[in-house]
């Protein structure tokens, strides 16, 4: 029945072991620190790239320069990211840290209360190297939600693509559907201001009297050969057609899908010339 | 009535200051690792005798190592001498057991003076009772006289007794487990609250299983020598030295403010008349150190506040006699409390 001195003999002082546990419990307050951090990044940068996304689609025009949109979404990340890690790091971190570590929860909680109270004897020392023992086995990786986390990153991949998306195609949201007075195939401003609107040109529909006014008409012109348009033509210019103003030909064009009742009426007037114009000739 | 065995011999009264067996005067310096490996042991070498009842050992353990008295309640012939005396066979420790009865008187436990013819005359001369004993088991305490349980009371509070106008010191370490019968309460006195107060633990000894029960008769019908040989693995001393180590067993603010508001709030319910004193409190944290201690642990865990609650409080506190009438015992209430 030998009195016992065995282990204690190899072990290092309480009050180093005491210092080791004050520096280990440090450590694990900046584990927690970082798992904030992990958190509160992937949050922010998720928060940024979906607000980005919205004010991009929604085409809100805030005033401002052009990076307007992108400065309100960083920012708004950016307060996300800080009121995230605030409010992660109020839970005391070595308690979370115990709480994922429930091997070691109560001894280190004891270490700790120990330490700080400055307790060196022989079984303070034989707990410090027991949670020290302890947290070289535990680890910190579960302060990170690793399963929220890879979903977040996933939600941030997808949001970069709808992003790039977005920037490529020009979504927008707030725009009508396709319009030809609005724009072309290739979403274009149209910069034709000629001929378009029918009322404009005609004025409003009225129904006329039959003229009663006769006029004689001299109309000269040399025949040509049949098929000899180029000669016809230079004829025609030549010829007994005058006039005291010049006219620029313009194409007239008009709105098919709001103004049919238009379009139908200036067809009806072209061929009423023409047919006027055969009669006369 | 009175069996005493190892009480020291060495005559005079400063003997009985400390425990002079050669282990105990050895200068001792028991580290954790020892402790709780010879603390295996004296489970191992308590077991060879002892079949089952690992609860009732190990809250007994918890007693000696808390330096504190127990109070063993269960009916006859559950082996409650048989696991005291291998405790004190095991841990090298005097043991005297004292049957109490109604006629029993305080001098026949503290020891009284008698007249011894020598050369020089004759003299008083004081005859140590069974009293001085590293161990006293006092048997069925609750038929001793209230003058008798008073004197058992006050040596194992003050660790001393006083006979003729002199005090003699118990010897060191010293532990009065008593018990008491549950039933056949006819012609006992019950202990006075403030007086089942001073026991450490009330331990309830209840009966083994079927498998235990087989295993006891198989051990102990197959030889004629009942006395199943066990080894001495700790010294008084070295449990000395446990002691010392019990207190220094660290505990977590909040687990110690725990075991407080435990004992605290049996004097807030209602369904508990008189709540458990702040000796209760002192009490629960230094068993729960004790049984950390025993469960090789260093620090003191919510676990070991749970299981002595029950042993600390369930002689402390008096359930309320509604409550009492509609079943409920101090165990449950205290559970309740958990």
């Amino acid at each position: 029945m030998a009195t016992g001195r065995s282990a204690s003999d190899e072990r290092p002082p309480v009050g180093e072991a005491r210092e080791r546990v004050e520096r280990a419990v440090r450590r694990v307050r900046r584990e927690g620190y970082k798992a904030a951090a992990i958190h509160a990044v992937v949050d922010a940068t998720a928060v940024v790239l979906g607000l980005n996304l919205v004010l991009t689609v929604v085409g809100l025009d805030l005033p401002g320069p052009a990076y307007t949109r992108q400065a309100v979404a960083v920012a708004v990340g950016l307060l996300v990211g800080l009121v995230e890690f605030a409010l992660r790091v109020r839970v005391p971190l070595v308690e979370r840290f115990e709480a994922v570590n429930p091997e070691v929860r109560e001894a280190l909680r004891t270490a700790r209360d120990a330490a700080r109270a400055g307790t060196e004897n022989r079984v303070a020392g034989r707990l410090y190297e027991d949670v020290l023992a302890g947290l070289r086995r535990a680890s910190s990786a579960d302060l990170v939600d690793t399963r929220r986390v890879a979903t977040t990153v996933l939600l941030v991949v997808f949001l970069s693509v709808m992003t790039v998306q977005a920037s490529v195609v020009g979504i927008d949201l707030t725009a009508t559907p396709e319009d030809p007075d609005t724009g072309n195939e290739d979403g274009n401003e149209r910069d034709y201001g000629g001929l378009e609107d029918g009322d404009e040109i005609l004025g409003e529909e009225t129904d006329v009297d039959e003229g009663d006014e006769d006029l004689d008409a001299v109309i000269g012109g040399s025949g040509g050969g049949e098929g000899d348009a180029e000669t016809e033509d230079r004829t025609y210019d030549s010829g007994g057609f005058s006039s005291s103003g010049s006219y620029d030909a313009q194409q007239s064009g008009f709105a098919p899908a709001e103004e049919v009742e238009n379009a139908d009426i200036i067809r009806e007037y072209n061929v009423r010339i023409r047919e006027t114009d055969d009669t006369d000739t | 009535m009175n069996d005493r065995s190892d009480t020291p011999t060495d005559g005079g009264d400063a003997q009985y200051e400390r425990d002079t067996s050669p282990g105990a005067r050895a200068g001792v310096d028991l580290d954790v690792d020892t402790l709780q490996e010879r603390l295996g042991e004296v489970r191992e070498q308590v077991g060879k005798r002892l079949v089952g009842q690992r609860e009732v050992l190990d809250d007994l353990i918890v007693c000696l190592l808390c330096d504190g008295n127990a109070l063993l309640e269960s009916n006859p012939g559950l082996a409650k001498t048989l696991t005291v005396r291998t405790l004190s066979n095991v841990i090298d420790l005097s043991f005297s057991r004292v049957q109490n009865t109604p006629d029993l008187m305080p001098s026949d436990i503290t020891g009284t003076e008698i007249i011894r013819e020598g050369e020089g005359g004759r003299d008083f001369v004081f005859e140590k009772g069974p009293i001085f004993a590293n161990i006293v088991l006092a048997d069925e305490i609750n038929r001793a006289t209230p003058k008798t349980q008073a004197a058992l009371l006050e040596a194992m509070e003050e660790k001393q007794v006083t006979a003729a106008g002199q005090t003699y010191r118990l010897p060191e370490p010293f532990f009065l487990l008593a018990t008491q019968n549950p039933i056949d309460q006819e012609g006992t006195y019950a202990l006075p609250e403030a007086q089942s107060d001073r026991f450490l633990l009330k331990i309830l000894v209840d009966y083994p299983t079927e498998e235990e029960e087989i295993e006891v008769v198989d051990r102990y019908t197959s030889r004629l020598d009942r006395s199943i040989p066990v080894e001495t693995v700790l010294t008084g001393a070295e449990l000395r030295e446990a002691q010392e180590l019990v207190r220094e067993v660290p505990i977590a603010e909040d687990i110690r403010t725990r075991a407080v508001r435990l004992v605290r709030e049996t004097r807030n319910v209602d369904h508990i008349e008189y709540g458990a004193s702040p000796r209760a409190s002192m009490a629960l944290v230094v068993t729960a150190k004790a049984r950390a201690l025993l469960e090789g642990r260093a620090y003191v865990s919510e676990a070991d506040i749970e299981a002595m609650a029950k042993p600390v409080l369930r002689h402390r506190i008096i359930v309320d006699f509604r409550a009492e009438r509609e079943g409920m015992t101090p165990d449950d209430a205290v559970e309740e409390l958990l």
